[in-house]
């Protein structure tokens, strides 16, 4: 293209008045608006500065690698319209792939992909790419209505712009997007989880250190109404918000197939059909096992996961896994294999995402070798919370992870001699109570019979306690037992007032008690109630 | 938290109910049982049949609301009959408390046929057998 008479050139910028231009585009005024209207301001200086009578700025939607119309002078149709710009394509695509600026003067579709610039009369663009941290974030581009060549400063202070404009939006991208993903995991990630007398289940998420990392790692841990325990954790491909909201459908589905089901490969056999219905082909690895309610097996699936780690007396250990199953979301050619890990008293089952194995260029097996024996050392000095942070610390060593970590580490207490709890002071307890104190009297050696017994008096002990001791407001009542030459001494204490019958025919509570041990004594001060029962282990 | 302790299943057999409840009761869920059972009985049936042999545990408060039941049914008339394995702690538990107006069998058989035994020869629609 020649330069055709009437074409505008303005006088080079000094260096004051760079300084005075630059400095209405980092004004601190700017730091307190929304994008939209940083952006809206930012384009009506640009304008102004620069003297064009068009300023746009799209911004790049990663997922789909295209240009967005974000706002817009002069040309405010393209914000309006929704325009989408692939990356590579037009004008604004190719600034965006060549990462560098570029300036037209014939503006007409051999040259750009949206004719909102030539409908609107524009015949000279100057556009420039966003970048943060090294990453291109969008385009800004300025054009005048009068054939004009941008002269090299003027091509230098719209990039000085462009890049002003990129941190700024950074920043508040991500911010308002941590402030997303925070309220995702708050939802996603379990932030209770059950309470399981003799068990102990701590978990840990720990978000990739770069961009706006939020992964696709997610874990579940619920109780089923048989009592068995429901641990499950996956990774779903990709980050963001978009993975954050497949996780999401994930986990709750894995919710409802587990309630239907119950078994950890009909609950992975569904939940895979549930994501390559649904689904849009992502892939998804899963760990789904399923605890019995005794604690004492871990039945699960693997779906192209990482083996749980177990830690027994011997040492740390993988199971053996003689056939790899592919991830969630591929065609298979077999059934989900269920695996089956005996959980002893004083074990740990670790449950993880790659993340805390995987290094690039490294081979899995190095990563999991390394992991195990980590995990040798730290886990067994430490209790949970702090074994997590040492395993951590000593596994990613010290580094920030590229990738997020999720795992979950489940503790099967060594039997304690003496037992001791406390529970809410609500009906729902009771059922906790028995399975605890049932568990306890078994793993002491008490004959079934006498068990049945002394959870039958304990639960009413404890019901009467529910009761009678707090108002609507409820407490906490604890249990305790020991066991001395055969004899089992059971305690249930709560700090209640005493508050009377408050139905008829409860009475008998009492008389079961006693029906049923060999010795009872009731204690009731003003600092509560305590039910101290004694019964032979044989009889 | 777990939905449900108990599992009652009912089924109307010629004249009278059989409640089959399996899993626990106890206060948390004892009102719940007896009303459903006590939902499901028609002034036709004559007597109740409550099977507690798949019953892992019952406490005071759940016998409570067994003795409940029994007298409701009374009132119109109707029988209830339990069955309880003689061996276990519910066994001891039945025993201690003590349940009145309540007809206690070893197992689901001989329930039935005392219930069967028992039954009304003027009702007002004999059953075909």
């Amino acid at each position: 293209m020649t330069q055709s008479c009437g074409v505008t050139t303005f006088a080079p910028i000094d260096d004051l008045e760079r300084l005075k231009r630059l400095q209405r585009v980092s004004d601190a005024a700017l730091a307190l608006l929304s994008v939209e209207d940083l952006l809206d301001e930012l384009l009506l200086r640009v304008r102004d500065i620069l003297g064009t009578d068009t300023a746009a700025v799209l911004l790049l939607d990663t997922e789909k690698n295209e240009l967005v119309a974000r706002a817009a002078k002069g040309i405010e149709e393209e914000v309006e319209r929704g325009v989408r710009i692939p990356v590579g394509k037009g004008f604004a695509g190719r600034i965006a792939a060549e990462r560098h600026p570029v300036a037209l003067t014939t503006v007409d579709h051999t040259t750009v992909l949206n004719p909102i610039l030539f409908q609107k009369g524009i015949r000279s663009l100057l556009g420039v790419p966003l970048i943060a941290h090294g990453d291109v974030v969008g385009v800004l581009h300025i054009g005048t209505t009068t054939p004009r060549v941008f002269q090299p400063d003027e091509v230098e202070l719209l990039q000085l712009v462009a890049d002003r404009v990129a941190l700024a939006l950074q920043v508040r991208l991500v911010q308002s997007t941590r402030v997303v993903i925070d309220a995702f995991q708050r939802t996603f990630l379990p932030d209770s989880l059950p309470y399981i007398p003799g068990l102990r289940v701590t978990t840990k998420y720990l978000p990739a250190s770069s961009d706006v990392g939020i992964g696709g790692d997610w874990f579940d841990s619920f109780l089923l109404p048989s009592n068995d325990l429901v641990l499950a954790i996956g990774d779903v491909a990709g980050h963001g918000l978009r993975a954050a909201s497949l996780m999401g459908k994930m986990r709750n589905a894995l919710r409802a197939y587990a309630l239907s089901g119950g078994t950890a490969s009909g609950i992975a056999e569904y939940l895979d059909r549930y994501h390559r219905h649904f689904g849009d082909g992502e892939l998804v690895t899963l760990l789904v096992g399923v605890l019995t309610n005794d604690l004492s097996t871990f039945r699960f699936v693997l779906a192209g996961h990482c083996p749980p780690l177990v830690l027994s007396e011997t040492g740390a250990a993988f199971p053996t896994i003689s056939e790899h199953v592919p991830p969630l979301g591929v065609n298979r050619s077999r059934a989900f294999i269920e695996h089956e890990l005996q959980i002893d008293r004083g074990s740990m089952l670790l449950l993880y995402t790659d993340g805390l194995v995987e290094r690039r260029g490294e081979s899995l097996d190095v990563g999991l070798e390394r992991l195990r024996r980590t995990a040798e050392r730290s886990l067994r000095r430490h209790d949970a919370p702090e074994a997590i942070a040492t395993l951590l610390e000593e596994q990613l060593e010290g580094r920030p992870s590229a990738d997020d970590v999720a795992l979950l580490l489940l503790q099967r207490q060594a039997v304690p001699p003496e037992l001791e709890f406390a529970v809410p002071a609500r009906a729902s307890s009771l059922v906790d109570i028995r399975r605890a104190v049932g568990r306890w009297l078994d793993d002491i050696g008490v004959p079934a019979v006498t068990v049945g017994e002394i959870v039958t008096a304990v639960s009413e002990a404890s019901a009467n306690a529910i009761e009678h001791a707090y108002g609507p407001a409820g407490g906490s009542i604890s249990i305790a037992g020991d066991s001395k030459d055969d004899v089992v001494e059971m305690r249930v204490r709560d700090t209640g007032r005493w508050r009377g019958n408050s139905r008829a025919g409860r009475g008998d509570g009492l008389r079961v008690i006693r029906g049923l041990m060999d010795e009872v004594t009731v204690e009731s001060t003003d600092q509560g109630t305590a039910v101290r029962m004694r019964r032979k282990a044989r009889s | 938290m777990t939905s449900e302790l108990a599992d009652v299943a009912l089924e109307r057999m010629d004249g009278f109910v059989v409640a089959t409840v399996a899993g626990e009761i106890d206060m948390s869920n004892a009102v719940r049982v007896r009303e459903r059972i006590a939902g499901f009985v028609t002034p036709e049936d004559w007597a109740v049949v409550m099977d507690l042999s798949e019953l892992t545990f019952i406490d005071s408060a759940g016998l409570y609301g067994v003795s409940v039941l029994a007298e409701l049914l009374e009132e119109r008339r109707q029988r209830l009959l339990l069955c309880v394995p003689p061996s276990g702690s519910i066994a001891r538990t039945v025993e201690i408390v003590g349940l009145h107006s309540v007809s206690i069998h070893a197992d689901r058989d001989l329930a039935l046929a005392a219930v069967r035994a028992d039954q009304p020869t003027s009702r007002p629609y004999p059953p075909e057998d």
